[in-house]
């Protein structure tokens, strides 16, 4: 009895699970009722032997597909290993996106910065380009790094000193005053718009309070005597040559990663009203510990999950490193396939739920996904271009192998929708599944994409020699440029 | 015109604010498909418009949508067998839950049992009615039930075991 009892209990705590649904209206039943039951249930029918044909014939391309991109020789994390083994077991899951609020509506928010690059020596600059296709304003790319605020109104430049302009029209609206000197490697803005912290090359982080413009410098901890491969630094011998960092989702702490010709360190510090104290430190080969490795200067972190973990992209070998950060412990690390350093442009979701990892379409048009709360790979899988495709994450099996420029595919301020720059136009795929919604911008040959920052406009690059600025209705201007490069976008890839 | 005097009497938008919801939550739970559920809890609505001079009684209208509900159910499921033998078609890309490992584990074992157990442990375990009120509801004996969802019971944690459910 008391078994049956259990087994009672058990299944009413699994088959009470919440279920709601949104409820079409009242009135929809009318129409409804004037439908014939039995036209529909032969139009289902038809549709039905049609899927399954076409599917078989799909199925069968995958898996050739998926039996190529595996290849052999190619290494295996054990969260990868596990995927494979667990192919028999029930498919894994995305997670649903969560909308994001549209916070950038600024009309200076929704002005694209895209960089000019003309060959011979001239000097570089980013203009500004509205809406309506009207250039608004122009800067001197030699001013320094530029970075956009978080609220994506301004413009900071960062050489010797720290400047904002206006992303209205390029006007100079404040100064914040010098650097410690060196060069500024990396810049991360807070997600209230408060901070911007600064990590420079001389082993500091600079934090500046926007409110107030006051700034404070604070020395970070590195490997005195780190080798870095294949370059000589003359003079600079105790300089880190590459490390990021990156802000919690509550502005709260801030993480700074020392990577490359060091040891990995990875510190945590908490952003006070008075400048940062460093609560916690942790070193590859120390108490214990651990730590990755990218084998190149180049990393792009995220702090997902609530902020409890951080998530670090290394664009060298394509790996995925996860660390814990109650613990400051490395978790796991995921390896996507990527064939070359900087084929893969990573994109987080602004959920922090996703990992999209998108190779650029003259390399071979795939994506891959990573669920940053389960570590499970999916992909890689061509990228869908026609809008009768289905979503290939949404029923697919993690492979074995798993594993830039994160502009080739922007992701909608209200984290929804992907923005996938192809060989011809633009395909706009839905979050988590990628179901392809919309193609914009046929037949160019696109090679960055923007969203202005209300999820409005869409700003493109067309074979670097015109700014195409496509409205919500679908209509589009074509702005003359040569030798186009990059936007400046809010978001980090 | 009898009929018409019954229909009369139904206050259809008051019953759809009233059970449309539960109803799609069962739906839901029976059929572990968001797109099907809606539909077949529209159908059902649809199909007691239809056939509402079968409802003896306007007071039992709830229970007698469960009927629908649970008659357009079975059949969904017995079709998605026959659906799931040709390969590679899955139809379940609800972004929405397929995204669940703990929701897959559920429908899977629900579409592995019989539809009649499936139907039958639903409605006891998650809507809660009693044996009794499903034998009412499906038409069959109060014996014949319990034995149904007794063998449901032990072949639905089978399989969701099998299927690497947490619950």
């Amino acid at each position: 009895m008391n078994d049956e009892r259990d087994e009672e209990e058990r299944l009413e705590r699994i088959l009470r699970r919440p279920a709601h649904l949104d409820l079409p209206p009242f009135e929809q039943l009318a129409k409804r009722r004037s439908g014939s039951p039995l036209a529909r249930s032969l139009a289902l029918t038809l549709a039905t032997v049609v899927v399954a044909v076409a599917a078989l014939f799909a199925g069968r391309e995958l898996s050739a597909f998926r039996q190529q991109a595996a290849g052999p020789g190619e290494t295996t994390s054990p969260t990868a290993s596990a995927n494979a083994s667990a192919s028999a077991t029930p498919r894994p899951s995305l997670p649903p996106p969560i909308p994001q609020p549209i916070t950038r509506n600024s009309p200076a928010a929704q002005i694209a910065w895209v960089s000019v690059n003309p060959p011979q020596g001239a000097p570089a600059s980013f203009i500004g380009v509205d809406p309506k296709g009207k250039i608004v304003g122009r800067l001197d790319a030699g001013l320094g790094h530029f970075w956009r605020s978080a609220d994506g109104s301004q413009l900071f430049v960062v050489g010797d000193q720290v400047n904002a302009y206006s992303a209205s029209d390029g006007a100079l609206l404040r100064s914040y005053g010098p650097t410690p000197g060196g060069a500024v490697l990396d810049a991360a803005f807070s997600s209230d718009g408060r901070w911007l912290a600064l990590l420079g090359s001389l082993a500091y982080v600079q934090v500046i309070d926007l409110q107030s413009g006051l700034s404070q410098v604070t020395p970070l901890g590195h490997d005195p005597n780190a080798s870095h491969p294949g370059l000589t630094m003359s003079g600079q011998t105790n300089a880190l040559t590459w490390s990021t960092l990156v802000f919690a989702p509550d502005s709260k702490r801030l993480y700074t990663i020392v990577d490359w010709g060091s040891p990995l360190r990875l510190t945590a510090f908490n952003v006070t009203a008075s400048g940062l104290v460093q609560v916690a430190a942790a070193i590859d080969g120390q108490a214990g510990q651990k730590f990755p490795s990218c084998p190149g200067p180049g990393i792009a972190p995220k702090v997902v999950t609530g902020g409890r973990t951080l998530a670090v992209f290394c664009h060298f070998d394509g790996k995925v490193w996860f660390f814990d950060l109650t613990t400051l412990t490395s978790t796991g690390v995921v390896q996507a396939d990527m064939r070359n350093p900087f084929w893969l442009a990573p994109i987080f979701t602004p959920d922090g739920q996703l990992l999209y990892l998108h190779q650029y379409p003259a390399f071979g048009d795939v994506m891959q996904v990573i669920d940053l709360r389960t570590q499970a790979l999916l992909g890689p899988l061509p990228t869908p271009q026609k809008l009768t495709d289905p979503g290939p994450f949404a029923w697919l099996f993690p492979v074995a192998n798993a594993g830039g420029t994160p502009s080739t595919v922007p992701v909608s301020p209200d984290g929804l929708r992907l923005y996938a720059a192809a060989n011809d136009g633009i395909t706009v795929l839905r979050i988590p599944d990628l179901k392809p919604l919309a193609k914009i911008a046929t037949g160019a040959q696109i090679g960055e994409v923007w969203i202005s920052g209300d999820g409005s406009t869409v700003f493109a690059t067309d074979q670097s020699r015109a700014l195409l600025v496509i409205a919500a209705d679908g209509s589009q201007t074509r702005v003359n440029q040569d030798n186009l490069g990059s936007f400046v976008a809010s978001e980090r890839g | 015109m009898k009929a018409t005097r019954v229909a009369d009497r139904l206050p259809w938008r008051e019953l759809y604010e009233a059970h449309a919801a539960e109803l799609a939550g069962y739906l839901l739970r029976l059929t572990g498909d968001r797109e099907v559920a809606s539909d077949l809890m529209q159908e059902t609505f649809v199909v007691g418009m239809r056939d509402e001079s079968a409802l003896r009684e306007p007071a039992s209208a709830r229970a007698w949508l469960y009927t629908i509900a649970s008659r357009l159910g079975t059949k969904w499921l017995r079709r998605r067998r026959i659906i799931a033998f040709l390969p590679f078609l899955d139809t379940d890309r609800d972004p929405q839950d397929a995204l669940d490992v703990e929701a897959i584990a559920v429908r899977e074992a629900l579409r592995a049992i019989s539809p009649d157990q499936a139907v039958a442990l639903v409605l006891h375990y998650a809507q809660g009615f009693t044996r009794g009120e499903i034998a009412e509801l499906t038409g069959r004996s109060d014996e014949a039930i319990k034995s149904r969802i007794a063998r449901g019971r032990r072949a639905f944690l089978a399989a969701y075991g099998r299927r690497g459910g947490g619950g």
